[in-house]
């Protein structure tokens, strides 16, 4: 290192104020999106004063789009945009001078969001109005971003950001009258004082009725803050931006889809891939689901084209359907959307015909409702930070985190899920309840063969000790998303990281009613009996009940007659150690299994039978015991906790019965 | 004139709705507060005794009722009212914020320690040349900031003394509560019909029945001929949707002081200013992070080295703060039938580290005249107050 040399680390946030704040799974990723932008911004502003980014190595393809040298097929889409440079590290010269990065940043968020309003807002508001809305829209607009640095000229100097996060000192401006319905806290554009619909329908009605592009973006009764428009809007003028920044850097937009899919799509997408996949065998059902495409045609528009699910996807291109059949608008999956009519579609006829249809495309298909349940991943990388302060191993962590976050994509698209962001060793994407525990245990295993190939590289104690945590919410489509959103962060720190011990996997149910259970298992556990095979304890049980189901329905009896009597056991039972604890696992055991006996399980009575029934009684135990990984001297070994968790067994029946597999 | 304490305890379940509108379109749900914010509680108060004063609330709102507004106040003024103290109250034991600078390690077996974050070397960022917060070196990797907590007393004066809180004296947001989501109509109240597309959902606040949960106000100046009067046992509305809480008034004793008493403070470099309620400061008439009237102090190259400035006329300079995201707290104005404004404020628990100017002053000398007090503005609602305790 040369004397002159400076290591440069920003921060740029709220990360979770900006991209959780989501009232449909477009603002979601819009706000992922944005920040990526935003950060892409800073490190060319750190490029352009000679600075070399260190970590995370910047994604080319994104770096080249941003300034408009990116080829068609490089430009970065949905899905495939990482939310990676929330923070990074950079070496730079004596004289370089961070304020230029800040004012870099502002200016380019500044100019964006200009064109947002001049297209949108300026030329669509009378002059009254557009004075109140426009001081609105600055003081937000200018007071939200929060960006923190750091320059040290010590190399090793890994924490400097976590240090400056320990005194948060941005502030955030005063926001009087009603306030977004996306964004909490931010006055809505109109100014309005008080929530009187007709003064807010007077504002918000000629704007979503003048805007040109996008006729659902804003719904009725829909008022958003100047922060809430420009994630709402900005995708359908981002391909016409260009910036010259004062530091010499010009900024190029690109065409982005503005489809991303709802979460009526994904609970619906297995079951609608089933339709598919029946119809090519069965004339009677293939007429059924034309005449359901056609009366859906007539109510919605084909708003999940852009990415659709892979089987979904495969399954329309075998029925030689036209691509666009694989995006239909979600909602015309549900009975429960459809039922509503004219409130929620303006006409009472279309919705009722598209639930004639749906429900004449069931009976035929001999399948059951859609499921009303999607799912959302979050995985990230466990024990990094603390080696990244050690020089020998910053290359190769970043290194290996690059690599993953471009294998991510694909592991995500053949797991039926539509990625979010995956930056550094973070991980967000949407999943369908079928595939959701797959696609979590196939970022884990990419995840450990990039670090197991990164690690020839390194000397004798310079190797680097990761692995994957991760979090599955399976929620119900009613469920707030930013709800979802934020408890999938407290899902994975407090129960796969910490609860568990990291290198686990946690799952919470969420149902319109509250949290429906709860569990948590270290990886290894799961794995155990099936480490060179496509799938884990868990996947392996859920498809035997799926199976026995099938012959004879017994789930739904079972496992409300086994988790009403795990309730009625005293606490201490399964924590009185030795051989009474052995006894009484026995005994647990020994109840299970003649409970599933009387279940209506279709047993024969023959030998074979029995052997299934001990089988997954001792799966379901296995299971149902939480094991917590801990780490002594680089070694992890797992304990099972003395205790019993029933909400295993509510979780095998909720992926039976929801799933579709 | 003697202080009234108001105990709030909740007869089911409590919501103090977030600064989000309920929401007419599509699938939306609002979060609790916790725990109830001051405006929220002194409404409630100032009912009881406009209530038991005969108060003309039609008169009162149309601003008819002149002498009864100028010791009641409104949504915006506490009028004769002042809160001394506003704190949860746990099995009947006072419990204070968790000072910001408090990190739990969960241990491989499960168990939980508790460090503390020390001051370290300066570094060159945003906020200048300034000494950051970092981890001590006997703190694992993995160590995560304590959030949504407190401390009870004896772990507040753990803390004060400068030691390590026990790990048994952290009350965590869910030892108190569990969200208990709810469903809501909109409802027409002159048809008697459900409003149409008004279904909403809320989360409510459950506190745990195993235990005696209370939120405690000391109100100052009531006056004497009301508080004869006033009973002992009521109930209120309380919060965004009405709930009940029941409430004992009694006469207020002087509060416990939590900070450091009696503990030698020779070797100490300083003090620490904690904040107990949220703090409402400014600089040059902006929301401010920043103690009022303190000043930067600069270097020769314009990096901000530290801030200088006086507090109960001590004069001190503040080298390092440790403080989480700042509060920004809205609600809903009943009287005017408008949302608040979303204001921002300095979060309970955040610190402010100071070390003495002049070599007369000691930490002990210190500790001893800044003691407990009140810095900034809202003094009436209670906002701003503080206690001190050693850095060493």
């Amino acid at each position: 290192m040369s004397d002159t040399d400076q290591y440069f680390h920003l921060t740029l946030g709220p990360v979770q104020g900006f991209v959780a704040q989501a009232r449909r799974t477009r603002d979601f990723w819009a706000g992922s999106f944005l920040l990526s932008w935003m950060a892409s911004v800073a490190i060319l502003a750190v490029q352009k004063q000679g600075g070399d980014i260190e970590f995370p190595i910047p994604d080319s393809d994104f770096m080249k789009a941003m300034t408009g040298q990116a080829s068609p097929e490089q430009l970065p889409q949905q899905g495939s945009v990482p939310n990676r440079f929330k923070a990074f590290g950079a070496k730079v010269g004596a004289e370089f001078s961070p304020a230029e990065v800040v004012e870099a940043m502002q200016e380019a968020w500044q100019t964006l969001c200009d064109q947002v309003w001049d297209k949108d807002l300026g030329p669509n508001l009378d002059e009254d109005q557009r004075g109140l809305s426009r001081s609105i829209w600055d003081r937000q607009i200018q007071g939200f971003w929060e960006v923190s640095w750091c320059l040290t000229q010590q190399k090793e100097a890994s924490s400097l950001l976590d240090r400056r996060k320990n005194w948060r000192s941005h502030v955030q401006p005063e926001e009087p009258g009603v306030k977004c319905m996306m964004m909490e806290g931010w006055q809505e554009l109109s100014g309005a004082e008080r929530p009187e619909q007709k003064t807010l329908d007077g504002f918000w009605r000629p704007l979503r009725e003048s805007l040109r592009h996008g006729a659902t973006d804003l719904r009725p009764g829909e008022y958003l803050s100047a922060l809430g428009f420009v994630k709402r809007r900005f995708v359908r003028h981002f391909r016409d931006f260009s910036a010259s920044l004062s530091n010499g850097v010009t900024l190029k937009g690109w065409s982005l889809p503005s489809q991303v899919p709802s979460v009526l799509y994904m609970a619906a997408a297995p079951w609608y891939a089933q339709a598919l996949t029946r119809a090519r065998e069965s004339q009677g059902v293939r007429e059924a689901l034309h005449h359901f495409h056609d009366k859906a045609e007539a109510l919605v528009d084909f708003s999940e084209t852009a990415h659709p699910t892979r089987t979904v996807a495969e399954a329309t291109a075998a029925l030689e359907l036209k691509p666009h059949y694989a995006g239909i608008d979600g909602v015309v999956f549900h009975p429960s959307q459809l039922e509503q009519g004219a409130v929620r579609f303006g006409d009472a006829q279309g919705p009722r015909d598209v639930l004639s249809a749906l429900n004449d495309l069931r009976r035929k298909a001999e399948l059951p409702e859609p499921s009303s349940f999607y799912a959302m991943v979050i995985m990230d990388g466990d024990s990094l930070g603390s080696q990244m302060s050690d020089p020998d191993k910053q290359k190769a962590i970043s290194r290996g985190l690059n690599t993953f976050t471009r294998t991510v994509p694909e592991v995500v698209r053949e797991h039926d899920g539509f990625l979010v962001y995956a930056g550094g060793d973070d991980v967000l994407a949407m999943a369908t309840v079928d595939s959701a525990v797959g696609m979590a245990a196939a970022l884990r295993k990419t995840y450990a063969r990039i670090f197991e190939e990164e690690n020839e590289g390194q000397r004798p104690g310079k190797k680097i000790t990761t692995s994957l945590s991760g979090g599955i919410e399976f929620a119900h489509i009613k469920t707030p998303l930013t709800f979802v959103l934020n408890d999938a962060h407290d899902l994975l720190d407090g129960v796969a990281k910490d609860q568990t011990g990291r290198d686990s996997l946690a799952v919470r149910v969420w149902k319109p009613g509250g949290c429906h259970l709860q569990w948590s298992q270290p990886w290894d556990h799961l794995q155990k009996g099936f480490s060179e095979s496509d799938t884990d304890q868990l996947r392996d049980l859920v498809a035997r009940f799926r199976e026995r189901e099938a012959v004879s329905p017994f789930t739904n009896r079972f496992m409300f007659r086994i988790s009403d009597l795990l309730q009625r056991l005293p606490a201490s039972f399964f924590a009185s150690g030795g051989q009474a604890e052995q006894a009484n696992r026995h005994l647990v055991s020994r109840l299970l299994r003649a409970e599933l006996k009387h279940s209506g399980l279709d047993l024969a009575g023959n030998g074979e039978r029995d052997e299934e029934v001990e089988a997954l009684v001792a799966d379901l135990l296995a299971l149902a015991t939480p094991h917590r990984r801990r780490v002594h001297e680089d070694s992890a070994q797992l304990a099972a906790t003395q205790a019993f968790n029933g909400d295993a067994l509510k979780l095998v029946r909720f992926l039976s019965t929801e799933g579709m597999a | 004139m003697t202080a009234l304490r108001w105990r709030f305890r909740p007869v089911d379940t409590w919501f103090f709705r977030e600064a989000r509108p309920h929401d007419a379109v599509g699938v939306g749900q609002l979060d609790s507060v916790f725990p109830p914010p001051i405006t929220t509680l002194m409404g409630a108060i100032r009912t009881t005794l406009g209530d038991q004063a005969g108060v003309d609330w039609h008169r009162f709102r149309r601003g008819e009722a002149g002498e009864a507004h100028e010791w009641l106040g409104d949504a915006s003024d506490t009028g004769a009212l002042r809160v001394r103290e506003w704190s949860l109250r746990l099995d009947g034991e006072r419990l204070y914020p968790a000072p910001a600078d408090l990190l739990v390690e969960t241990q491989t077996d499960g168990e939980r320690r508790l460090h503390r974050l020390t001051i370290g070397d300066p570094v060159h960022c945003d906020l200048g040349y300034v000494a950051l917060p970092e981890m001590p070196e006997t703190a694992p990797p993995g160590c995560k900031p304590v959030e949504n907590a407190w401390l009870t007393e004896t772990g507040i004066q753990q803390w004060a003394a400068g030691e390590v809180p026990a790990v048994a004296t952290l009350i965590e947001q869910r030892d108190l509560v569990t969200a208990e989501p709810r469903l809501g109509i909109g409802r027409n109240n002159a048809r008697g019909t459900v409003k149409e597309g008004l279904l909403y959902q809320t989360r409510h606040l459950r506190l745990r029945h195993d235990r005696d949960i209370a939120v405690d106000v000391v109100v100052d100046g009531v006056p004497d001929a009301l508080r004869e009067s006033l009973p002992q046992h009521t109930s209120v509305r309380l919060g965004g949707e009405g709930r009940e809480a029941g409430v004992e008034i009694e006469a207020a004793a002087d509060p416990a002081s939590g900070a450091a008493a009696g503990v030698s403070g020779a070797s100490a470099r300083g003090v620490i200013v904690m904040m107990r309620t949220p703090g409402v400061f400014a600089q040059q008439g902006r929301t401010h992070w920043l103690l009022p009237d303190f000043q930067v102090e600069s270097d020769d190259q314009g990096w901000a080295r530290a801030w200088r400035g006086e507090i109960r006329e001590q004069p001190l300079r503040l080298v390092s703060a440790c403080m989480g995201r700042m509060l920004r707290r809205g609600g809903w104005d009943q009287k005017a039938h408008r949302p608040r404004t979303v204001t921002a404020s300095v979060a309970p628990g955040s610190l402010f580290f100071l070390e003495p100017i002049s070599p007369d002053q000691t930490p002990q000398a210190l500790i001893d005249t800044l003691a407990e007090g009140q810095i900034g503005g809202d003094a009436a609602w209670g906002q701003g107050q503080y206690m001190t305790g050693l850095w060493f």
